[in-house]
């Protein structure tokens, strides 16, 4: 299924505060655009509009050709996995690995041909009757990663995915979306406030500033700025 | 000893300790022990202002309770706090209520402490009936919508994301508590009600990591604790509520010491 993203002059406030000006956005499908900005910035709330979670002010939100309204919401996020940056939990909390994978599924993931393959491709085997909350943060990334792919989405938000993991867990993570990105080609935002952490696939990169888009290009403009770490993020 | 009058008070205690033991899940998990506090005192409130205007106080103490609870979810959201924020300002609200009706009543006021204290021994058969009904609707809802409460204790935000309409979902949870807490407590009392809803979870807490085994296990230790206070109570005739409070407590206490998660997982 093909699908685009369209942002049109989308204003966002929260509690009286402007969180977002102006923001024009388009990604085709297959498109992998990295959203980069300091802390604060407005790229969270980027996914979280998209996802229908803000009430937008001013501006247009189209998904797959169809423009958000306030019926249609659960609608559209059938065709959106989101990976939101914080779920952290209590390490006792009773919740199992396999729970996590199951809550796309709505049955025993041993018994799901489509569970079955991304649970070994993943390798997750050995975690399924781990409690969630003792994994480590590279083998949460991934549960949660397998957990929104099986929802067989179109479009993929990862909401800064490198926070809480090593140089290593990092690496091992952005290969298995560059995996699967390549495999499934979704339409991908990846929201980071990292230079360093951008992927080679990613075409284009937006950054954000106090809730505008300063930059929309390819990563290698952004080195041939002079002051390029100043430019993001002072 | 085993006479029909023992024999009735122990079936209400089990069955109000799988009832709060059930629900308990849901305020453990979500971290909101005062909403029983804040309901409960809803109930009291209710109760005055039902004799003050002569309307049925057990009608009135539900009718308010209810109301409470039916707002606390819709408040937070909106307010974008911590459920305990408006917990805490409902509480202080039906509080001013309460005592300006106590203000009103001019010192006829025992009967609506009986909101407060309860007694499990005079429990009659209406309130049998509707502890009945209470607890097959908690078990309906948690056994159909099992998965969506998952999602969202797990992590509201997630549960949205997967598309599952998580605002009614935990609204209704605020209303369930609600009902829980109204229903029972001029049958058992403020006391032992806050016990039956903390301690059974916190001990289920320390023994298993599976969400079902977790509310399977809670109504069990709900079950279990009246169950063995009444038992006390009526081999050594001491206080019901105490003596059922302080036995859930005694085994909280065990089960903390001999935790199979901490040994097994340890405290880091």
């Amino acid at each position: 299924m093909s699908c685009t993203i369209e942002i049109e002059n989308l204003h966002l406030k929260l509690s009286s505060k402007v969180i977002l000006k102006n923001i024009n956005l388009k990604a085709e499908h297959g498109d992998f655009i990295t959203i980069l900005g300091p802390n604060g910035s407005g790229k969270t709330s980027i996914l979280k509009t998209l996802m229908g979670f803000y009430k937008i002010d001013k501006g247009k939100i189209k998904i797959c050709d169809e423009t958000y309204e306030n019926n249609n919401t659960l609608n559209l996020r059938k065709k959106i996995s989101y990976l939101p940056q914080n779920y952290e939990i209590d390490k006792f909390f009773p919740i199992l690995t396999k729970d996590i994978i199951e809550l796309s599924i709505n049955e025993n993931c041993l018994k799901n041909k489509r569970a079955m393959e991304i649970i070994n491709e993943f390798n997750l085997m050995d975690l399924l009757k781990k409690p969630f909350g003792l994994l480590s943060g590279g083998e949460k990334q991934k549960t949660m990663l397998a957990m929104i792919l099986l929802r067989d989405p179109v479009i993929l938000l990862l909401d800064e995915p490198n926070l809480n993991l090593d140089m290593l867990a990092y690496k091992n993570f952005l290969k298995l979306v560059e995996k699967i990105y390549m495999e499934k080609k979704l339409t991908i935002l990846f929201v980071t406030h990292l230079l360093t952490h951008i992927s080679d696939l990613s075409k284009k990169v937006l950054i954000l500033k106090a809730g505008k888009i300063i930059f929309s290009g390819k990563k290698e403009e952004i080195f041939k700025k002079e002051n390029y770490i100043e430019f993001i993020y002072d | 000893m085993i006479d029909e009058f023992f024999l009735k008070t122990l079936f209400t205690g089990i069955c109000v300790g799988i009832e709060c033991g059930l629900i308990g899940v849901f305020i453990f998990l979500l971290n909101i022990p005062f909403v029983g506090v804040a309901i409960a005192h809803s109930a009291m409130a209710g109760g005055i202002w039902g004799f003050i205007f002569n309307i049925p106080t057990k009608f009135s103490a539900f009718l308010l309770s209810l109301i409470s609870s039916f707002f606390i979810g819709p408040v937070t959201d909106k307010a974008k706090v911590n459920p305990n924020i408006t917990i805490s300002i409902i509480f202080s609200a039906v509080m001013g209520f309460a005592f300006l009706g106590i203000g009103i009543l001019k010192g006829k006021n025992e009967m609506v402490l009986n909101f407060l204290w309860g007694n499990i021994l005079l429990v009659n058969f209406l309130d049998i009936v509707l502890i009945l009904l209470t607890l097959i609707l908690e078990i309906i809802v948690i056994v159909i919508f099992y998965r969506q409460y998952m999602a969202i204790l797990f992590n509201r935000e997630i549960a949205a994301s997967l598309g599952i309409n998580e605002k009614v979902f935990y609204y209704l949870i605020f209303f369930i508590i609600g009902i829980v807490v109204s229903i029972n407590l001029d049958i058992i009392g403020g006391l032992m009600l806050f016990s039956l809803i903390i301690t059974p979870p916190a001990i289920a807490y320390h023994i298993t990591f599976e969400l079902k085994k977790f509310f399977i296990l809670s109504g069990v230790f709900g079950a279990s604790g009246t169950a063995g206070g009444i038992i006390l109570a009526f081999l050594f005739n001491l206080p019901v509520s105490a003596s059922v409070v302080l036995f859930t407590t005694f085994v909280f206490i065990m089960v903390l010491v001999f935790s199979p998660k901490r040994r097994k997982y340890g405290e880091s």
